[in-house]
């Protein structure tokens, strides 16, 4: 079973990927916050140590970028692949997200019926760019 | 100037006049020393003559008588004749001195003067006594007697006469002085005026150097600063003169540059400012799409998701009739997606804020596989025949995956959509340096007239109108992505013969250079 962290801050879209994730898939190491409070904390409390994150980028306190910063310059956390999870897909924001050190990108509204093959290849360790719809 | 370059001139003039005077004063002193003192000198020696003449004769005439000589009548009328001729020359010479004496009276000269008269009129008295004493026969011893008295008065006549002379060369030579002293004075002045002249012409010369050299080389500095950027500098030279006039337009060219360069500033600032604002402008409206993006699909991502999940059952069992309309809603969600894609691309292109993901191996064959299952898709049922005609040795190309796709996808789903029957046949292969593709469709054609328009944004044919499908954006996004990877698109039509629609793409297109290896997936 693959643990899966998402942070998110629209309560749709944490219902869409919880739906997602639990209802389709049968996830049951599914971690969704809702913002980025003590983010690092919450996320070396966890246990299992998540296998993939995603994290929406309008996040408060610390947006995504800030998120992925923490991530990468923690020891333990540092090899997790994070995937960006966001509705704001134009070019520049692609080109600051590839800048900043995600390992793809997945933009909103999400394809159900194609995650599950995305999600094995990310865990793959294959660099994902789904940005058109 | 003028005035400066005159004086010298003047003063030249000047000196030439004061030659001139002395010279003529030299030659008036000589022409006095020859008028005054030569004629009585003259006059002098003729006097002592005479006068010497008469004592000589007058001695002949006594020692013939004495000595006893019978010279008879003739000889001593000869010395009497003798003594009358040089009385006459006497008295003329006489006169001659006493006019030059009394028209230039001299105290001394004047008692020479008397004193040659009484002692001339004493010669010719004793002379008179002597030949009358002779011609009477009288004694010898008194004719010694009136001898010893004559020659007495002789030689006071010649001592005065001869002191006479002396005064008069003493006096001739005074006046040689007087005239060297002229000559020198004459010389003095020449050369005092001389020196001053050069003097003066020097002070001059360094005057005129000052007026013209130290306000050219203040306008030359002036001039300098000027180059150099102080665009408030002026010579500031105020003079009337040549140098003025032209320092003072430069000064007025300095103002003109400095309005110039002032109002060029102005107006460089203030495109400054409409840059800025265009570009500003352009930010805002970039932030607007990307946040106007973001703020649909964000609820897309709910509409369709949550749909597709009641849909598949996911949340309780539904019916057919339910699973098909909420396909339905799915289909509409996601054609409204394509749309606001569609909308926002173009906006992207129409803002120059499109930026292609280039990828050194796209594979178009996988790409045209992708294409034509999607087009056969979008047939809803229709009996098309959809042909292939795919060189095997396509080669891979540099480009964006997904714009690509993007671009083949719509072309193909304009095909589709506007073929009732026949066929669609999709064509692909290498041709100098170029991929090209082509949709071949058996649809109603448009007409060479309508043709451009296909390819303009928000300008729909009339029969794309009637279709009811797309935004009308399809196509003219497809143009902006074969272009931005250095092809382009073009369409051969004729009304009822179909249409074919060409894309060619270069292999490898220079401009380009990949920008990421990250692996772009469509959905």
């Amino acid at each position: 079973m693959t643990a899966i962290l998402y942070v998110e801050d629209d309560p749709r879209s944490r219902k869409v990927m919880n739906l997602l994730l639990r209802g389709s898939m049968g996830l049951s190491d599914v971690t969704i916050l809702e913002d980025s409070e003590d983010f690092l904390k919450k996320v070396l409390a966890l246990n299992p140590v998540p296998e993939v994150i995603f994290l929406d980028i309008h996040v408060a306190p610390h947006n995504g970028f800030e998120m992925l910063k923490m991530l990468k310059s923690n020891p333990t956390l540092k090899d997790i692949p994070v995937i960006a999870l966001t509705a704001s897909v134009m070019n520049e924001e692609i080109d600051q997200l590839q800048q900043a050190g995600f390992q793809g990108c997945l933009a909103k509204p999400i394809d159900a019926d194609s995650f599950p093959e995305v999600l094995k290849r990310i865990q793959a360790g294959e660099v994902v760019w789904q940005i058109i719809n | 100037l003028i005035l400066g370059f005159s004086l010298p001139v003047l003063l030249l003039l000047v000196i030439a006049i004061t030659g001139l005077a002395s010279s003529q004063q030299v030659n008036s002193s000589f022409a006095e020393v020859q008028e005054d003192s030569v004629p009585e000198l003259v006059a002098l020696d003729e006097l002592r003559f005479a006068s010497n003449r008469i004592a000589a004769a007058s001695n002949e005439l006594i020692l013939e008588g004495v000595l006893g000589v019978e010279a008879g009548e003739e000889g001593d009328e000869s010395e009497l004749a003798e003594i009358e001729t040089n009385t006459a020359l006497y008295f003329a010479s006489l006169a001659t001195y006493r006019a030059f004496i009394e028209a230039g009276a001299e105290g001394e000269e004047l008692e020479l003067l008397s004193q040659i008269e009484v002692a001339g009129q004493e010669l010719l008295d004793a002379s008179n006594a002597m030949v009358n004493a002779q011609q009477q026969g009288a004694s010898p011893e008194e004719i010694a007697d009136l001898r010893e008295d004559f020659e007495a008065v002789e030689d006071n006549l010649s001592d005065i006469a001869t002191e006479a002379i002396e005064h008069e060369q003493e006096e001739l030579i005074e006046r040689e002085e007087d005239v060297a002293d002229a000559v020198a004075n004459a010389r003095n002045i020449a050369i005092i005026l001389s020196v001053v002249a050069i003097a003066l012409t020097f002070a001059f010369a360094l005057y005129l150097y000052q007026s013209i050299a130290n306000p050219l080389q203040d306008l030359e500095s002036t001039a300098n600063q000027l180059r150099e950027g102080n665009l408030q500098v002026r010579s500031g030279i105020q003079s009337t003169d040549e140098i003025g006039r032209v320092a003072q337009t430069f000064d007025t060219m300095a103002e003109q540059i400095g309005k110039t360069v002032n109002s060029l500033e102005e107006q460089i600032v203030e495109t400054t400012r409409a840059k800025d604002a265009a570009q500003r402008s352009d930010q805002v409206k970039s932030a607007f799409l990307a946040s106007m993006s973001h703020e649909l699909r964000t609820p897309m991502n709910a509409v369709i998701n949550f749909t597709k999940f009641v849909a598949k059952g996911d949340l309780g069992p539904v019916n057919e009739q339910q699973a098909e309309t909420l396909e339905e809603v799915i289909d509409s969600a996601k054609h409204l997606l394509n749309l606001i894609n569609d909308v926002l691309d173009m906006s992207k292109i129409e803002s120059g804020s499109l930026r292609l993901f280039v990828d050194d191996n796209v594979d178009i064959s996988a790409l045209l596989e992708t294409t034509i299952s999607t087009g056969k898709g979008l047939l809803d049922g229709r009996t098309i025949d959809m042909q292939t005609d795919i060189a095997p040795d396509l080669p891979t190309i540099r480009g964006d995956r997904q714009r690509i796709l993007q671009i083949l996808l719509n072309i193909m789903s304009n095909a589709c959509k506007f073929t009732d029957e026949g066929f669609v046949k999709t064509k692909a292969y290498q041709e100098n340096g170029n991929v090209i593709v082509s949709v071949e469709d058996t649809g109603p054609g448009i007409a060479s007239e309508d043709q451009p328009a296909v390819f303009e944004p928000f300008k729909q044919t009339s029969s794309g109108l009637r279709k009811g499908g797309g935004t009308g954006l399809g196509m003219p996004i497809a143009k902006n992505l074969t272009e931005a990877h250095g092809g382009r698109i073009w369409i051969e039509s004729e009304p009822g013969k179909g249409a074919t629609f060409y894309m060619s793409i270069p292999v490898r297109a220079e401009h380009l250079r990949a920008t990421t290896v990250a692996t772009q997936e469509a959905v």
